[in-house]
């Protein structure tokens, strides 16, 4: 059942078999106990891949052996298959664990692309850098609020995950004016509500580098941005999430 | 012939009727112990020098109060000695397996441990906190980054290379591959082959180039990262020094008088700063499954002090007298714990051993008790020998064992080790152990017991009077000060000498106030020692009853009255356990024709102990000399203890036995109604033995049970009169004319006494008297002589005839 105070009612993560991904399936499976919403897993089959492997004369070179082998159709399909099962296998013991609603599709086309376009109204999207690392020192929870359409819904659950996950919540608050600045600020106590604590901060500018050097200079734990910030550019995205030092969370 | 002792000589009494007291609550405490000065001197002596070897070896029987006196003077002279330095063992970080020993002011050990411990809990926050400071992070964050930005960089450049190239590098599950794009699609394999030979030829190419440049840049990354970590580690170092610098700085100002904690802080420091990661994981949590910690939690006890010696409440030197001296409780041990299965061990399980404790002090040790330990003697010469206590496993050295241990750095030993032990144990060591001499250098050899004369028993009062405080007893009034004085003569087997069996006294002080208690009296008086001798004789009587009873009832022949040819009564006595008793054995004597040889049957059958024999073959050398100095002794005699099962040991009886022969010889029947103990010498004197109260005492209670006809008695050697110290009911008899002891000064006043015949002293032409039981020994002897000859004669002749007969 969907949190009413985050609204949010199902948590996107995608998965291509690249990568540590088993960890993420963790991650995103304490992000959806603690929203209390359906983990939603997209094994995307990269279309590219798939495409380069029925080439002629294809070679992969291993990530840690750096040994040539020759790519073909079948294995590549094959290896994409088996990492997918061990993803399912992954997220069931995940979800059990947590008694967890799932769901696991497997797709094919281009992993971003394919994510956003399932992704559906109070949805979040994942896109995990790394495993979260436990500290003593808690790392805070850094909301985008950007007076979108989302904003309002982004930081109440910007503000939820901060709560279960006992962080510290830092909005920051996208104005290029003082005058924006006041208003969305306004906006942003209204969305918390009384009684919540969150440190606010102006950002000037929301482009990936200006973004990114704020947020890593936070030393954030993960980015909670609304989608409508990647809406119909997705290398804004990529250039934002290739430049963060943390998870990026996405509420469509 | 001797007259019977008066009642005087059979029990030396203790006269106290002008002694300048009532009770012992008038005397004064006795310093020291009665009668033990010699031993005294040697132990003021022994504990006094310091030299290399001179341990003390303090002998003498048990329960003379040795320990307690030896512990009393040990104390005393710990006392008055320096307090020793305390000592550690600390972690040897170069060579764990080999703890370091560090000698500390006293106080100091126990101070470092503190000073150490409070390290570790105050790095365990500063080292996190500087970790978690903004700076310590910014710089991880920087390295992080400027790798993070290398890999991507380089990456990134080989793909926006690739790109220009027409070729789109992939990520597989496994890798990477590089596949030819057009507008930012990886082309079909239709729309590949559709494209001219030159073009493919020309990816194919730019592919290989490009895949050994990817090759360069995937074996790169290793290289980064170990790089990475490397910076990462000296940064951490860099952080961590600053932390430990300042903690350990306070300790190096507070140990700067001592250059071996000094060393061993910087071995400390260097540790600290290579692993201060370990301080910051407790902060990070373990990695759990299911709830249940896994891995290895990081351990700082190899930054804990051992505080193996502490003598920061001690008061002088150290004495140290283990119960159980075993070769652990010497030497010490390393312990183990049981971890994750296997047992595990490290310098914090090091145990001090009794050697640890006692040393710049005095170890005192029950050589009885460490000898039965598996080689805790060997232990101890060893550390003694090599003045180094080496604590050894005893499983690793017999190689019983092989989990993995530690070889502590031994610790100079300095110590006055004290043996407290027996005799026997004194003179086997000797003996035995070529190492004794050399380490046990002084010898206090405690008395059995003192001479009673001039002020002693005045002062063994004294002694009373101070244990009966000591002990919390009644006090002892004079006329059972004079019982106790009297018993210990008798203790002592002696009229003239008192036992020192302090243990002995004690207890029968402790009985005695136990009865008076009981009966609602204030003093302990003479009747209440009386009591519980009585009681104690009664308590322990039931082996004694068991003979007797023998006796009695004819089971065992014993005569007490009428008279018989080679046969006397013999004296034995047993001694096991409490119980200590004597009881009559008859002893008979044959004589026959032979060639002067006496058969000692118990010999024969391999009952006759060594001295027994011993005592056959001189009065079987007394006969010969004194009867046929100028004949053949032409006499087959044997000589037996008559219903005796098991071994007969000691001589005291040899001249019971050469009595019964000269009975047998001289035809003349002895008094069944005496017995007869001594021993006999080859010129027939008579020889005093042990046990001679005991030896009357279970004569008269025969005779006594039978009804006391007044012929009674035992007869002694002259020279065991001063031992007598008679039961109160055999003096008694004697004082009535019922019973006697008659001293007997040789085998003519004995063989007078028990035949009623006179021996019979030769005259100026060495005749003597006919009818005298030497002048009928004499003839007989001369006629078996002659009997001989003749025998001898006519065997002599039968072959000469035989042989005359075989000539014709």
């Amino acid at each position: 059942m969907s949190d009413p105070a985050s609204g949010i009612r199902r948590i996107l993560l995608a998965l291509s078999g690249a990568g540590d991904e088993l960890a993420w399936i963790d991650a995103a499976a304490d992000l959806a106990a603690a929203l209390e919403a359906e983990l939603s897993a997209l094994f995307v089959e990269d279309i590219d891949l798939l495409r380069a492997s029925r080439l002629p004369s294809m070679w992969e070179m291993g990530r840690h052996s750096a040994q040539l082998r020759q790519m073909q159709a079948d294995n590549t399909v094959r290896l994409l298959r088996a990492a997918a099962r061990r993803s399912e296998q992954a997220l069931h013991r995940a979800a059990e664990a947590r008694r967890l609603r799932y769901s696991f599709r497997i797709l094919q086309g281009k992993p971003l692309d394919t994510l956003l376009a399932q992704a559906g109204s109070l949805d979040l999207v994942l896109l995990v850098r790394r495993a979260t690392v436990v500290t003593a020192q808690p790392r805070p929870l850094v909301v985008l609020f950007d007076g979108s359409m989302t904003a309002a819904a982004t930081l109440a659950v910007g503000l939820r995950l901060a709560r279960t996950s006992g962080r510290p919540c830092l909005v920051l608050v996208l104005a290029a004016d003082v005058e924006t600045y006041r208003e969305r600020v306004q906006q942003a106590g209204w969305a918390v509500g009384g009684g919540a604590e969150v440190s606010m901060q102006r950002l000037f500018d929301a482009d990936p580098a200006a973004l990114a050097i704020a947020v890593n200079r936070l030393r954030a734990a993960a980015l909670v941005l609304p989608a409508d910030y990647a809406e119909g550019d997705l290398a804004r995205l990529d250039a934002l999430r290739s430049r963060l030092r943390c998870d990026l969370l996405l509420v469509t | 012939m001797p007259a019977p002792l008066s009642p005087e000589k059979l029990y030396t009494r203790c006269d106290f009727a002008a002694a300048p007291f009532a009770s012992t609550d008038e005397l004064e405490d006795l310093p020291g112990m009665l009668g033990q000065a010699r031993a005294a001197e040697a132990v003021d002596f022994g504990l006094a020098i310091r030299a290399e070897g001179f341990n003390l070896f303090v002998m003498g029987p048990v329960g003379t109060g040795k320990r307690t006196l030896v512990m009393e003077m040990v104390e005393k002279a710990a006392a008055a000695s320096p307090v020793p330095a305390d000592w550690v063992y600390v972690n040897n970080f170069a060579q764990p397996h080999k703890p370091k020993a560090i000698s500390l002011p006293t106080g100091r050990g126990k101070a470092l441990k503190a000073d150490m411990q409070r390290l570790i809990e105050d790095l365990l926050a500063a080292i996190p906190s500087i970790f978690e400071s903004d700076e310590y992070r910014n710089r991880l964050e920087e390295i992080e980054q400027e790798f993070s930005e290398r890999e991507n960089d380089a990456f990134k450049a080989f793909g926006e290379e690739a790109e220009r190239e027409g070729i789109a590098l992939l990520r597989t599950p496994s890798g990477f591959g590089l596949a030819p794009e057009r507008n930012g699609e990886v082309l079909g394999p239709d729309e590949f082959e559709k494209l001219p030979e030159e073009e493919k030829a020309r990816i194919r190419k730019v592919i290989e180039g490009l895949h050994d440049r990817l090759h360069k840049l995937i074996r790169q990354a290793p290289q980064w990262l170990r790089e990475k970590r490397e910076r990462v580690r000296e940064l951490n170092r860099e952080f961590s020094r600053l932390a430990v610098d300042h903690q350990i700085g306070e300790l190096r100002d507070k140990y700067r008088d001592l250059p071996e904690v000094l060393d061993y802080l910087q071995a400390v420091e260097q540790d600290l700063i290579d692993t201060a990661d370990d301080f910051r994981k407790p902060q990070e949590g373990m990695p759990q499954i299911l709830g249940l910690p896994v891995g290895v939690a990081p351990s700082f006890r190899r930054y804990q002090v051992n505080l193996l010696v502490d003598h920061s409440a001690s008061r002088g030197a150290p004495v140290v007298a283990p119960d159980h001296p075993s070769h652990a409780t010497l030497v010490g041990r390393v312990e183990h714990m049981e971890h994750l299965g296997a047992l595990v061990t490290d310098f914090t399980l090091i145990k001090p051993g009794a050697l640890h404790q006692a040393t710049g002090g005095y170890l005192v040790l029950d050589a009885h008790r460490l000898l039965l330990q598996p080689y805790a003697w060997e232990g101890l010469k060893r550390a003694l020998r090599s003045r180094r206590i080496r604590t050894d496993s005893l499983a690793q050295m017999l190689s019983l064992t092989s989990t993995i241990s530690l070889e502590p750095e031994p610790i100079p030993l300095e110590v006055k080790v004290v043996l407290v032990g027996e005799r026997l144990l004194y003179y086997l060591l000797c003996e035995y152990d070529p190492d004794f001499r050399e380490l046990f250098k002084v010898v206090a050899d405690f008395e059995d017991d003192l001479p009673r004369g001039g002020d002693t028993p005045l002062l063994y009062a004294r002694l009373i009077a101070t244990l009966a405080r000591k002990e919390k007893l009644l006090p002892f009034d004079r006329s059972a000060c004079a019982r106790l004085v009297e018993q210990a003569a008798r203790e002592a087997g002696d009229a003239e000498r008192l036992s020192t069996h302090m243990q002995g006294l004690l207890d029968l002080m402790r009985e005695a106030d136990f009865l008076t208690r009981q009966a609602g009296e204030r003093a302990v008086s003479h009747a209440r020692v009386q009591a519980v001798v009585d009681a104690r004789d009664r308590r322990t009587g039931r082996l004694r009853a068991r003979f007797q009873d023998a006796i009695l009832r004819g089971t065992v022949h014993i005569e007490t009255s009428g008279m018989m040819t080679g046969q006397v009564n013999g004296l034995a006595v047993i001694d096991l356990g409490d119980s200590r008793f004597a009881h009559p054995t008859r002893i008979t004597a044959n004589v026959r024709l032979g060639e002067g040889e006496v058969i000692d049957i118990q010999r024969e059958v391999d009952l006759g102990g060594a001295i027994h024999s011993k005592g056959v073959l001189i009065l079987s050398s007394f006969l010969a000399t004194r009867y046929a100095s100028n004949l053949p002794l032409s006499l087959g005699a044997t000589l037996t203890f008559e219903q005796t099962y098991g071994e007969v040991e000691g001589d005291s009886a040899s001249m019971a036995e050469l009595c019964a022969l000269l009975s047998a010889l001289a035809g003349l029947p002895i008094r069944q109604s005496l017995a007869v103990t001594g021993s006999v010498d080859q010129h027939g004197r008579m020889q005093a033995i042990g046990g001679v109260n005991e030896k009357i005492e279970g004569f008269f209670d025969i005779c006594r049970a039978r009804g006391l006809t007044g012929e009674q008695g035992v007869l002694i050697p002259q020279s065991n009169v001063k031992h007598l110290m008679l039961r109160g009911d055999v003096v008694e008899a004697c004082a009535d004319g019922r019973f006697h002891v008659w001293p007997v000064g040789g085998v003519d006043e004995a063989i007078e006494l028990l035949t009623g015949t006179a021996a019979g002293t030769p005259d100026a032409q060495g005749v003597v008297p006919e009818g005298s039981v030497n002048y009928r020994v004499a003839a007989r002897l001369i006629e078996f002589s002659s009997l001989r000859q003749a025998f001898a004669g006519r065997s002599e002749e039968k072959p000469r005839r035989r042989a005359g007969a075989r000539k014709k």
